[in-house]
């Protein structure tokens, strides 16, 4: 709070698309220069915002370099602070804040210019900031604080639905936690419906932390806009979690393209996935139940010329599929229309896979599923183009492990890839979360709106979430500086300028309260009198 | 130092000061070989006193003129005759609110070590300061920008005004 405003320095150079160096007062020691942080530059017209992206250090003559002064006499090495040796910060200048008529207007401005020589730089205030992301409202979700500050960061929740968006960070840096704020960000602002592929039954009901502590879920925080669906019934009973649906697919439900998709992890070939196409539109629905019945291919019905090995490999491949508990021959009761019937209602569903986290199970179910509901949801808003009737409610998929749906060898051919590029006409997104992200498409990633990356430290990862953003080289140094927990950097279209956040406190009994809207409360209460 | 010289006042410096005699090119012969103490000289030849001057040579550093302070030279040179004033401490304090006299010193060729008499001047000014540290810290930061070119003499600086 005292550091409030304080004069850092101020602009030596720089340009607008490398951003300005800024020389260091002699009173702003370099060590608390931290990269991450807010500036605020005061041009001679226009105000601008900025991060700091790196920090350096100078001396004025070479030879001081060489021949360093006797800095143990406190006198000299207080004299020559900022003088003839300074620190320099490396600022990218990213939105003007006031000066001119458009921020007065329409609030900040991206820049298309820098702040002319020796404008002062100063450590940006609370209130620039709340100017710069706005306050918590219907709208916008209070996600964390910048670093330092108390001043609360919010996603602008309406914006972010509108687009395709990831969660990335290596394995225990907090992904399944800032997935859950923003999913109850989405439900509390009511923004869009979400389905959620939930791979390891964190997000519906309460899961251990990696402290051990109890954390709860959706659906003991909002219990009437969560349902849960499973397809492991017995996993959920045991973790005591009141499911609303038990999931089972019929053989007939699975089509051919859900085979493709499964080639590489089924160990199909190219010919067997050939195989598939042809079987089906001989034999039908039940194709799946035919195959996996022929004792080989003397039994293939006429005009079907399908090799013994790529039979056998096929069979093979099907089988592993068949032996999933949560395929039936028979289903009783349709998955697709269950989900949308609730998504229609404007409930959120979140899938549990229970037992099966198998990958072949995760991506069969979920590009099943989500074949369908997309294509459901197609039709409802050509519908309401062509009867200029309500389109359907915003839908945001939520998947893990997306390299295995987005990886440039099946993005062409999913479901995934397809929602990722299309974007929003058809009002689905998707919220894909993923440790490795280098394995994703990189046309789906560049078409992504609002990426927030915890730390990453491969190379290839941490180049392939920054494609596509303009100052890529400088926001590489501040993710890999990223602490290993609660800090993520968030840039893209939901926020106005690239921030790094310690995310919002989740888990506690307070932090709950907080989310749950204030009207809620006093409903529950109302029910305790 | 000052000459009162109103309403122009010329601030300046000390570098040199020398005792000779009244007539150039003749050298005071050693005396007192009889005497107890350096007084008894005088008092057994007070002639000496008027045979005997004592100069000192002042750089202008600044002036003041209609009570604005500048610190740059002044427009004419002192007037022959004008009385010179030792400057109170309070004046060395307005005077050295400002350090850019130090860049008249250093460019001034004076036959004196310029780095001796910063650091004297400093040394002195820095007396009517009660945070004296503060005053050092800042004239010495003003001095590593002037001769940001030349570490050696700004090493020599720094050395003599410490403490």
């Amino acid at each position: 709070m005292t550091q409030e405003n304080q004069r850092l320095g101020i602009v030596v150079s720089g340009s607008l698309g490398k951003g300005v160096e800024v020389r260091l007062d002699s009173s702003a020691s370099v060590e608390d220069m931290v990269v991450g942080r807010f500036v605020t530059i005061e041009g001679q017209k226009r105000r601008f915002f900025g991060m700091i992206t790196d920090v350096s250090l100078g001396v004025t003559d070479q030879k001081l370099s060489l021949t360093p002064p006797d800095v143990s006499d406190p006198f000299i090495a207080e004299v020559i602070a900022g003088t003839s040796t300074f620190g320099t910060l490396h600022v990218s200048p990213s939105l003007v804040i006031s000066g001119d008529v458009a921020t007065m207007l329409e609030g900040p401005q991206p820049v298309k210019t820098i702040p002319s020589h020796f404008s002062v730089v100063k450590l940006a205030s609370q209130r620039d900031v709340e100017l710069v992301f706005g306050t918590e409202d219907e709208k916008r979700f209070f996600i964390g604080t910048p670093l330092d500050m108390e001043t609360k960061v919010c996603l602008n929740l309406e914006e972010f639905v509108k687009r395709s968006n990831g969660v990335f960070g290596k394995s225990g840096t907090g992904k399944t936690f800032l997935t859950r704020l923003l999913l109850i960000g989405m439900l509390q602002k009511g923004t869009a419906v979400n389905l959620v592929f939930d791979m390891h039954s964190e997000y519906g009901w309460e899961s251990r932390d990696e402290r051990g502590r109890r954390v709860k879920a959706l659906k003991q925080l909002f219990s009437s806009q969560v349902a849960v669906f499973t397809l492991d019934e017995e996993s959920s009973r045991r973790r005591r979690v009141s499911t609303d649906f038990v999931v089972r697919i019929g053989y007939d439900e699975i089509e051919p393209e859900d085979i493709a998709l499964l080639r590489q992890t089924l160990n199909l070939t190219e010919l067997a996935v050939e195989a598939v196409y042809q079987l089906s539109g001989r034999f039908g629905k039940s194709w799946l139940q035919d195959t996996l019945n022929l004792k080989g291919t003397e039994e293939l019905p006429e005009g079907l010329n399908i090799h013994e090995g790529t039979l056998q490999n096929l069979q093979r491949g099907l089988a592993t599929i068949g032996r999933l508990p949560f395929l039936v021959s028979d289903a009783p009761d349709n998955a697709v229309k269950r989900i949308l019937e609730y998504l229609d209602r404007g409930i959120n569903v979140i899938l549990e896979f229970g037992r099966y986290t198998d990958i072949t199970a995760y991506i069969l179910v979920a590009n099943l599923l989500t074949r369908r509901i997309h294509a459901r949801y197609r039709e409802g808003m050509e519908r309401a183009i062509g009867e200029a009737t309500a389109p359907p409610r915003p839908l945001v998929i939520t998947i893990e492990e997306a390299h295995r749906f987005l990886n440039p060898e099946v993005a062409s051919q999913t479901i995934f890839g397809t929602i990722a590029r299309e974007m929003r006409k058809y009002n689905v997104t998707l919220l894909v979360v993923d440790q490795r992200p280098s394995g994703i498409d990189s046309e789906v990633m560049s078409q992504m709106g609002t990426k927030i990356t915890c730390l990453l430290d491969d190379e290839r990862d941490v180049d392939s979430v920054l494609t596509g953003v303009p100052n890529k080289s400088e926001l590489k140094s501040v993710l890999s500086k990223l602490e290993s927990k609660q800090q993520a950097l968030i840039f893209g279209h939901a926020v106005p300028v690239a921030v790094v956040v310690r995310t919002r406190e989740y888990g506690s009994a307070q932090s709950y309260k907080d989310f749950i809207p204030k009207e809620a409360e006093k409903d529950i209460e109302k029910l305790w009198e | 130092m000052k000459t009162r010289d109103l309403p122009l006042e010329l601030y300046g410096i000390v570098y040199n000061a020398a005792t000779t005699s009244l007539e150039p090119g003749r050298r005071p012969i050693a005396r007192g070989r009889e005497e107890k103490t350096e007084e008894d000289i005088y008092r057994s030849s007070p002639q000496l006193l008027k045979l005997l001057k004592s100069e000192f040579e002042v750089v202008v550093v600044g002036h003041k003129l209609d009570d604005k302070l500048c610190h740059y030279l002044p427009p004419t040179p002192a007037r022959i005759h004008s009385f010179v004033y030792q400057c109170p401490p309070e004046e060395v304090k307005e005077f050295s609110q400002s350090f850019d006299f130090l860049n008249i010193i250093i460019n001034a060729r004076l036959p004196v070590s310029t780095e001796e008499l910063i650091s004297a001047c400093i040394r002195q000014m820095s007396q009517a300061y009660e945070d004296r540290h503060a005053f050092l810290v800042a004239a010495g930061k003003e001095l590593a920008i002037l001769l940001s070119g030349n570490l050696n003499q700004l090493k020599a600086i720094l050395g003599r005004i410490r403490g």
